[in-house]
């Protein structure tokens, strides 16, 4: 009987704040344009997944172009040596049948990190790294950190997309509906009445609570569907990535709701809830991600990248000197005749160069991993104090923006690298020239497209835990402010 | 029926207490009317029979129901018109009515609330218009309605009449007999003489926290009245 | 005539008593922010917050400066250490080039993170730079970290916001207002005392940052490097620019309050604003600069030097320019064969080959910032209306951490590159008889390394013409708004 009770109580509420706000000009206002908002952000996301999937099939077009005229270039020397006038003989790095030039460059595989099927929603890294990478023979930092065109000043903006409405926008209107319950109904005179006229004042007041967060947080999922939907094709909508999302979303709204409700049940006036949620706004939005990254990069900072540079250069420098010593004593012991010169010579300079290296460069690499590793991870641990900084890593990794699939991408690629390197430097080493049929076999990087569709965002736990927590204490602090309050 | 036993609140940083020691009874069927000058004590006992404050010592209590130990039985059985009756103005009367009555738990289907509106005295035709277009007196008539609504068995009202036109007032000193007549015990606290003289059965006058007089209504006419609560104040402020 | 009889009243009152009034009200509003509790505290964080931002930047800056300094001595160690070749293969090699730190970018990176800092200088090719720091953070470090630009373009507007939305509304409310109305002190003298007052607070709160800031540069600059006072010069453009942004809140705080309804409109008023200003317009704008002046994709660019560099004969000798090109070579030395000329065509046709490609690289480097310059340009322009457009430009500029700072880099670096190809030709030229030839340590050694000295404060005032005025003009219309809302002032 009294849980029943309690509901009605709680039910009414609901109902007539309801009634109340949808007679409320200024909050019709409020709500679409938040969902406008949300809308037009993930329509720039639209626009901006699809450059990118432009600069894919432009980058495989290239690639497919360049092989072909290999390919024909191939046949030309091929059928030139049959008609008894042989054509001019290219330079070894343009010559096709050169397998150490070939996969150092003109042969090079495009590998690339398709666009997720949620990437519309937040743009992450993926205006840094760029999607299609060019896999040669040569050390990881000759390809790996090509960069995409574009105004540095662009970078640092960022982009209007969705994941950024949902962490700054979006909590400002939940707070602007619900912070002013309790204070606003004691300064209008209506907390009297409802103290007096309920037998249970905190289930009424709980459900008027209900009804005011329920509008900004249900109007952002209903935008976020849609524009899903319209933008990215209904089949998105029952991906187990699209439900996180509407979780992600769903939690950070309730986390603002609740902190907004335990400032409310303070008791004090609505100046003071206005003026304390804004602070916290601020802190929890800027200051607090800021503070935590300026923490990350003090304690571990970035490695410098220029090493792996000067590692293959000197790698180089030396491979030189040692191939010039062994050229010195092999002409000490033979004499001038029998010198390998020309167009060997450079090839097997070059697949030293390569060798020694590669090496380096892969033992620094794995050196600056680490180190990043370490910066990331102190970060992360940090990011649990800001639910705004966890949500933007949750919506970046629902999108397949974050670091998290790229990272899994440079392993693929880690290991493609390898059996390319394998496929020209073998044969390199072995003196064959490439074949037709050796450009028929070359290694592809391929990607496994299913699994991108079927595998929902791994590592969100964290971050879901990471915003419930503090939203359930807030809402336990609330709740006991809501059933202390006074006239 | 409400009662008062030796009632006392003392407010932090204050010398005086702003209720000393107060002793009343108001049964069923009876309105007491309590006057005095402001800040003699009278909003105070008001609010602690609402539970709005916690007594420092002493008792209010609802039909036997200690106010400050158990407030949601005690709120259960008692109504409240405040001075200016706060309500959604974005709501009709209606829906404020029908808010109001839910939220106390009352069963009230739409037929009885419009009746008991219209036993409140608002005019047929405000029922379903916005309170922000309400006078004062139609704000404080749908307070009567949800007051009846509630079928509370007390009845507190604090400054009824004030900024109320005489007919208004006439009106609403109808209603209050009405209500006496069917069993209520009101507390009502006011200025008005004459309105304590026309619906009051006790009338008790209050001064620095105490209740310094008590009589019936009807043992004192109005120019006496008058006389008593003036004397009582000259005497006061000498 | 009575004695009773009074003088006749002055038209208007003397400046005089007019300079009292504003001076009077001026004190009482400094006196009443001192005295709020919360306001100074909350100046007190705001203050800590900008010397921790400075304190990391410096730490930061301090790194990375030792870090390009061992790199560019490494490399330079890699160069003259080559072994004996060919000039033209260690032309090939060639050598990095990096780009020194802006000593103030300690108080604003700018766009530092997001532009690469070294080039490789190379034979044939000029190449972008490389290694961004950002790409190496993770997604949250987007959010942006620690930094006085930050503090100062962000929250300080709001700092400016609270101690102002109530300075007219809130005496309204109180009625105060009409009390001061009454003595007869016009709407005018008013607001010029709340904004000296305001202003006052503004110039208390930035000016430990900046004494700060002048500190640092004085303790990081390495005086042979860089001119201390251009860098002091650039920090006084940067207080003034910050000091104008802020002044401009100020007037927008007081003539919001003096037009609302209530304290609680103002500061919903200038909270809207403040949103749209900080977060929303870049965004925004930046997506617009995006699609109405767009900048190719890497692909495209590469591909359209490649197409104009095709017309260029590089190593390939059965291009028709080199062979027109060596006919042409063979009668200005009047001789039939290559092997007559006294010097080595080989390295004319290298220094032929290279000065054909540098205008085309001149061209579609040139073609790429200009794109990047009216992106900046469209960025810029609401910034009289949205001034942290404006703002952002002139702090970059001034900090030497903007596109255009990069870009004078890369064309000097470029220049050395340059210098590179030619020595090395005309080594080639005069000394190369055969294929056979190499050249040793002493020539590495001869060609420098890249020594880059960075413009001067005047530099970035050429080029932030726009924007400048765009601040200004958002003074002005705050002030202008704030004269049109005392104009107005309701006592009730």
């Amino acid at each position: 009987m009294s849980s029943a009770f309690l509901s009605s109580a709680f039910l009414a509420g609901m109902r007539f704040e309801a009634r109340m706000m949808r007679r409320d000009g200024a909050i019709w206002f409020a709500l679409l344009a938040l969902a406008g908002v949300a809308l037009f952000a993930l329509a720039m996301g639209a626009s901006r997944v699809a450059a990118q999937q432009a600069a894919i099939a432009s980058a495989r077009a290239d690639e497919t172009q360049r092989l072909s005229n290999l390919q024909k270039t191939l046949a030309q020397l091929q059928q030139g040596e049959p008609q008894g006038k042989p054509a001019p003989e290219p330079p070894p790095y343009r010559d096709p049948r050169n397998a150490a030039f070939m996969g150092g460059g003109p042969a090079a595989a495009v590998a690339a990190l398709a666009p997720a099927p949620l990437a519309l929603v937040a743009t992450g890294q993926s205006d840094l790294l760029p999607p299609a990478v060019r896999v040669t023979t040569g050390s990881k930092d000759s390809f790996l950190f090509a960069d995409e065109i574009d105004n540095p000043a662009n970078l640092m903006s960022g982009a209007t997309d969705l994941a950024f409405v949902v962490v700054f926008v979006y909590p400002l209107v939940v707070l602007a509906m619900a912070f002013n319950l309790l204070a606003g109904e004691r300064e209008q005179g209506t907390l009297a009445m409802t103290l007096a006229s309920a037998r249970r004042p905190s289930a009424a007041l709980a459900g008027k609570l209900t009804a005011r967060v329920a509008a900004p947080i249900a109007a952002t999922l209903l935008a976020v569907a849609a524009g899903v939907w319209i933008f990215a094709g209904w089949e998105r909508l029952a991906s187990p990535g699209f439900a996180a999302l509407l979780i992600v979303v769903l939690l950070y709204g309730l986390f603002w709701a609740a902190l907004a409700a335990a400032v409310d049940g303070l008791g004090r006036g609505s100046a003071f809830n206005a003026l304390t949620l804004i602070g916290a706004w601020v802190a929890i939005t800027m200051i607090l991600p800021a503070a935590i990254n300026s923490l990350a990069a003090f304690a571990h900072p970035a490695p410098s990248r220029i090493e792996m540079v000067l590692a293959a250069r000197a790698a180089s420098t030396d491979a030189d000197r040692a191939r010039d010593a062994s050229l010195a004593r092999y002409a000490q012991e033979h004499g001038d005749a029998g010198k390998p010169g020309g167009p060997q010579e450079m090839t097997l300079r070059r697949l030293a160069t390569q060798e020694a290296a590669f090496q380096r460069v892969e033992a620094i690499v794995a050196e600056h991993d680490a180190q990043l590793a370490r910066q990331r991870d102190m970060a992360d641990r940090l990011g649990y104090l800001s639910p705004a900084y966890l949500t933007y890593q949750a919506m970046a990794d629902v999108a397949g923006s974050g670091e998290t699939r790229y990272r899994a991408f440079l392993d693929r690629i880690r290991a493609f690298h390898l059996d390319w390197r394998e496929f020209f430097l073998s044969r390199a080493k072995a003196g064959a020239s490439l074949t037709a049929q050796d450009y028929a076999a070359m290694p592809k990087f391929t990607q496994a497209d299913e699994e991108l569709m079927a595998r929902p965002p791994a590592g969100l736990a964290g971050p879901l835990i990471g915003v419930a927590l503090p939203m359930l204490i807030l809402a336990i602090f609330a709740w006991r402010g809501f059933r202390r309050c006074k006239v | 029926m409400l009662e008062a036993r030796n009632l006392t609140k003392r407010y932090d940083g204050a010398d005086a207490p702003a209720l000393d020691r107060l002793n009343l009874t108001v049964p069923g069927g009876e309105v007491f009317c309590l006057l005095g000058p402001n800040g003699a004590g009278k909003t105070t006992t008001v609010n602690l029979f609402l539970n709005f404050i916690d007594p420092t010592e002493g008792q209010a209590l609802v039909c036997g129901i200690d106010a400050a130990v158990d407030p949601s039985a005690a709120r259960a059985r008692l109504a409240y018109i405040p001075e200016q009756v706060m309500l959604y103005g974005a709501l009709t009367g209606l829906e404020n009515l029908q808010y109001f009555t839910e939220i106390s738990g009352a069963e009230a289907p739409r037929d009885e609330l419009l009746s008991l509106l219209a036993a409140a005295g608002l005019p047929r035709d405000a029922f379903e218009r916005p309170v922000s277009f309400y006078s004062k007196g139609m704000r404080q008539k749908v307070g009567v309605a949800i007051a009846l609504a509630r079928r509370a068995q007390a009845l507190v009202l604090d400054e009824p009449t004030s900024g109320l036109d005489p007919l208004a007032a006439n009106e609403f000193a109808a209603l209050i007999e009405r209500l006496r007549k069917d069993g209520m015990a009101v507390l009502m606290v006011t200025h008005d003489l004459f309105l304590a003289k026309q619906c009051g059965t006790k009338i008790g006058i209050m001064a620095q926290g105490r209740l310094a007089s008590v009589f019936g209504a009807d043992d004192v006419d109005h120019l006496g009245l008058e006389r008593a609560y003036l004397d009582l104040f000259a005497s006061a402020a000498a | 005539m009575s004695d009773l009889a009074l003088a006749p009243l002055a038209t208007t009152a003397p400046a005089k008593s007019r300079w009292r009034v504003v001076r009077a009200v001026a004190g009482k509003e400094w006196l009443e922010l001192f005295r709020d509790r919360r306001l100074v505290w909350l100046c007190a964080f705001i203050m800590a917050l900008m010397l921790a931002a400075l304190a990391f930047g410096y730490v930061e800056n301090a790194r990375v400066l030792r870090e390009r300094d061992a790199a560019a001595q490494a490399d330079r160690e890699l160069w003259v250490g080559q072994s004996a070749k060919n000039p033209h293969a260690a032309a090939h090699f060639g050598q990095y080039a990096f780009k020194p730190l802006s000593p103030l970018a300690l108080a604003d990176p700018g766009v530092d993170a997001y532009v690469g800092s070294a080039v490789w200088l190379e034979a044939h090719k000029q190449n972008e730079t490389q290694f961004k720091q950002a790409r190496d953070g993770g997604v949250g470090a987007r959010l942006g970290s620690l930094s006085l630009a930050f503090i100062l373009q962000t929250i300080a507007p709001l700092i400016v916001i609270l101690m102002g939305f109530a300075s007219f509304s809130g005496e309204r409310e109180s009625g105060t207002l009409k009390q001061l109305l009454s003595v007869g002190a016009r709407p005018r003298d008013i607001l010029a005392g709340k904004a000296m007052a305001l202003i006052g607070a503004i110039f208390a709160l930035l000016a430990p940052a900046f004494v700060g800031a002048a500190l640092a540069v004085v303790f990081f600059v390495d005086r042979e490097r860089l001119s201390l006072a251009d860098q002091l010069i650039r920090l006084g453009a940067l207080g003034a620019a910050y000091a104008v942004y802020l002044a401009g809140f100020a007037f927008l705080a007081l003539g919001v309050s003096a037009l609302a309804r209530s304290s609680r409109a103002a500061l919903v008023t200038l909270l809207a604003f403040w949103l749209a200003n900080s977060f929303l317009a870049p965004r925004l704008a930046t997506d617009a600069a995006r699609a109405f002046a767009p900048t190719p994709t890497w692909q495209d660019f590469r591909a359209g030097i490649a197409q104009d560099k095709a017309k260029t004969f590089g190593h390939d000798e059965s291009h028709p320019a080199f062979v027109a090109f060596r006919d042409e070579t063979l009668k200005t030395y009047g001789v039939s064969r290559i092997e007559d000329l006294p010097v080595s065509f080989r390295g004319l046709a290298l220094r032929k080959d290279d000065e054909a490609g540098y205008a085309i690289f001149d061209r579609h480097f040139g073609a790429l910032q200009s794109a990047f310059d009216r992106q900046d340009a469209l960025r810029a322009a609401p910034g009289f209306l949205f001034p942290l457009l404006a703002l952002r430009p002139i702090s970059m500029a001034f900090a030497g951490v903007d596109s255009r700072s990069q870009f004078d880099f890369a064309t000097a670096a470029e220049a050395h590159r340059r210098d590179i190809q030619n020595q090395v030709s005309d080594n080639l030229i005069h000394f190369a008889h055969d294929n056979r030839y190499v050249a040793g340590p002493e020539l590495w050694r001869k060609i420098a390394a890249f020594a880059y000295r960075a413009p001067g404060a005047v530099f970035a005032l050429g080029y932030s013409a726009l924007p400048m005025i765009g601040l200004f003009a958002w003074l002005a219309l705050a002030c202008a708004f704030a004269l049109f809302a005392a104009r107005r002032l309701r006592p009730v």
